[in-house]
């Protein structure tokens, strides 16, 4: 159990204190159980996986840990660099009381980063990817109720990345997982539950679906609300006409860039409008059928539609469903 | 319950903390270079050495009923110690910013791993060039060995509480390292090593006695030679008064502003 009791994040930044990161958050983290953290680039889940780690403090609040927790994996900080990889397993297997299987422990961690006579080398002569496989066995070798990530199926190569996820398969069962990863899949695949870290709040989901759904809708909104604030400029290069300005202003909106950064069309659809303004700048209709066709009814009165529509293919990408509670997704799985 | 059961106890964490970070200091202390450990030891034999030829260029041949010789290692080696252990304590949280990645390692642990590690290295220094200077038939004896550990722990000791309080400051106030440095550099003339204090005239010599390092090198001494005639006003309560309370201030500051310490 990890009790996160309203808790509170500011860095210093040159200019006095910075914007708070972590505005308030209370969670109690059951035992045994994986949960992961999801929120864009910046929302704070680095730094509540270091709170919560116990590499930094709260500025107000406190967390209560009764279980061992490990430090952030897949950070490669906390190595020495002036010493080797072997004195530095050493020190972290004595801290964490390994004293008496010592060499046991050196032995696995050797074998599981397998970065060979490096290992003997100061850790300043490593590469990252050796620094995160040695930091990610240091991890392994000690024994922890509760394993925290930060990105660590990202480290090393393809085969050591599998190695990492088939040993945190092992895991579960033993002990359990917190970690924040951008790739859904993984997500998905190791966490139940799912922590929505958004504008400085912590949303608990019991089920991580529930949370990346969340937090997808939510992305997807700001895109769409961005697109909207974009000035006229942007719309009359497209080609749009002051009057259909106007209908962009009341839903309905193309742009010329995407939300990947290859160009793409976003079309804000409330009603038919949005096939008045398809057909006036050229747009191949057949494309909307397509859609209609594969379920989703594009015209039913007040119903925002979002598309994306990519002219170099001239295809449509994704279709998503903003008023409804859920999110759908026709032809890719993710926004990423 | 099950859970809690099987964590081990507070004290056995930092028992097994210290004992890591001290093998660890030593590792890098006696690694960091070629030959590290002899420059350690050479340090202080030079500095002795330079300043015994500056005494003997004088026609100085004996302090007070010492040896010019002895008096003036006991004096350096005393002074050497609190400085050593100072400067090392002081910053140690700066340098092992890495290991605080481990929650286990709170900053004041690596504080106090480095007051053993240097006091450690300091005595075997300081016996090795004993052992020395016997050979060379100076005359050395220790005549009171349970004085000599007592000023010699008093001193290490107030190093610890002079790096504990430090360590913290710096970190609050970087600027106050850089003000440090002009003022450690009179302390040296100030703490009877090169200059005797029984040389200096009232009221002078009071407040010179205010200076708790003074205590330890002139117990020191004195526990070397029972001829030598030692400064009035001498008092061990006094050096270990001032130590302890320095160690508790530094400890209320490291529990005060431990949070503070650790760098994102």
């Amino acid at each position: 159990m990890i009790i996160i009791d309203d808790i509170y994040k500011r860095y210093k930044t040159k200019d006095g204190p910075g914007q708070w990161i972590l505005n308030g958050i209370s969670l109690n983290i059951p035992s045994k159980l994986n949960v992961g953290i999801i929120g864009k680039n910046g929302a704070g889940k680095s730094t509540l996986l270091r709170l919560i780690g116990g590499v930094d403090h709260p500025t107000k609040g406190s967390i209560e840990r009764k279980t061992r927790v490990s430090w952030p994996m897949g950070l490669g900080s906390g190595l020495q660099p002036s010493l080797t990889g072997r004195q530095n397993a050493k020190f972290i297997c004595r801290i964490y009381g390994h004293e008496a299987d010592l060499v046991d422990k050196i032995t696995y961690i050797q074998d599981f980063a397998e970065i060979g006579s490096a290992f003997d080398e100061p850790i300043r002569t490593y590469s990252t990817g050796m620094r995160s496989r040695l930091q990610f066995a240091l991890s392994l070798a000690v024994d922890f109720d509760v394993y925290i990530s930060d990105e660590v199926t990202a480290a090393g190569d393809a085969s050591f990345r599998k190695k990492a996820a088939d040993a945190f398969r092992n895991l579960i069962g033993k002990s359990s997982l917190i970690m924040a990863a951008h790739g859904e899949s993984t997500l998905k695949e190791f966490c139940k539950s799912g922590i929505w870290l958004h504008e400085g709040q912590a949303h608990w989901f019991d089920d991580i679906n529930d949370a990346l759904r969340e937090y997808k809708k939510n992305e997807l909104t700001n895109e769409v609300n961005k697109a909207i604030s974009r000035d006229s400029q942007q719309l009359e290069y497209n080609g749009l006409s002051k009057e259909n300005a106007e209908i962009f202003h009341q839903g309905l909106l193309i742009l010329n860039s995407g939300l990947n950064g290859d160009p793409m069309k976003v079309l804000h659809n409330e009603g038919s409008h949005a096939i008045n303004v398809a057909k006036e700048i050229g747009m191949n209709l057949a494309n909307i059928t397509t859609i209609k066709n594969l379920g989703f009814d594009l015209l039913p009165n007040k119903i925002p539609l979002l598309i994306k529509y990519n002219p170099s293919t001239d295809q449509y990408i994704e279709l998503y469903d903003l008023n409804s509670q859920c999110f759908k997704s026709i032809l890719s799985p993710s926004i990423n | 319950m099950q859970e809690v059961s099987k964590l081990r106890t507070p004290l056995r964490i930092t028992l097994s903390v210290w004992k890591a970070l001290f093998l660890r200091e030593a590792v890098t202390r006696l690694s960091a270079g070629r030959a590290a450990w002899l420059w350690l030891m050479l340090e202080p034999l030079i500095v002795i050495i330079f300043h015994l030829y500056w005494y003997s260029a004088l026609h100085v041949g004996s302090m007070f009923g010492m040896d010019i010789a002895i008096w003036f290692m006991l004096g350096f080696s005393g002074y050497f110690l609190f400085t050593r252990v100072g400067n090392q304590c002081m910053n140690a949280v700066d340098a092992n910013q890495t290991l605080f990645s481990y929650q286990l390692v709170k900053p004041v642990d690596t504080v106090i791993t480095r007051a053993y590690l240097e006091t450690f290295i300091m005595t075997v220094t300081v016996s090795l060039l004993i052992i020395v200077v016997s050979i060379l038939d100076l005359p050395i004896k220790l005549t009171d060995p349970l004085l000599a550990i007592t000023a010699w722990v008093g001193l290490a000791t107030l190093g610890l509480g002079y790096g504990l309080i430090f360590s913290v400051i710096n970190e609050l106030i970087p600027e106050v390292e850089k003000l440090l440095k002009f003022t450690l550099l009179p302390l040296y003339f100030l703490s009877g090593v090169l200059i005797p204090v029984m040389s200096i005239p009232e009221p002078y010599y009071d407040w010179l006695m205010l200076n708790p390092i003074i205590h330890g090198i002139e117990f020191l001494r004195l526990s070397f030679g029972n001829h030598y005639i030692v400064a009035p006003n001498l008092s061990l309560i006094y050096l270990y008064g001032f130590s302890l309370s320095s160690v508790l201030i530094g400890l209320a500051l490291h529990v005060k502003f431990a949070t503070k310490l650790v760098k994102p």
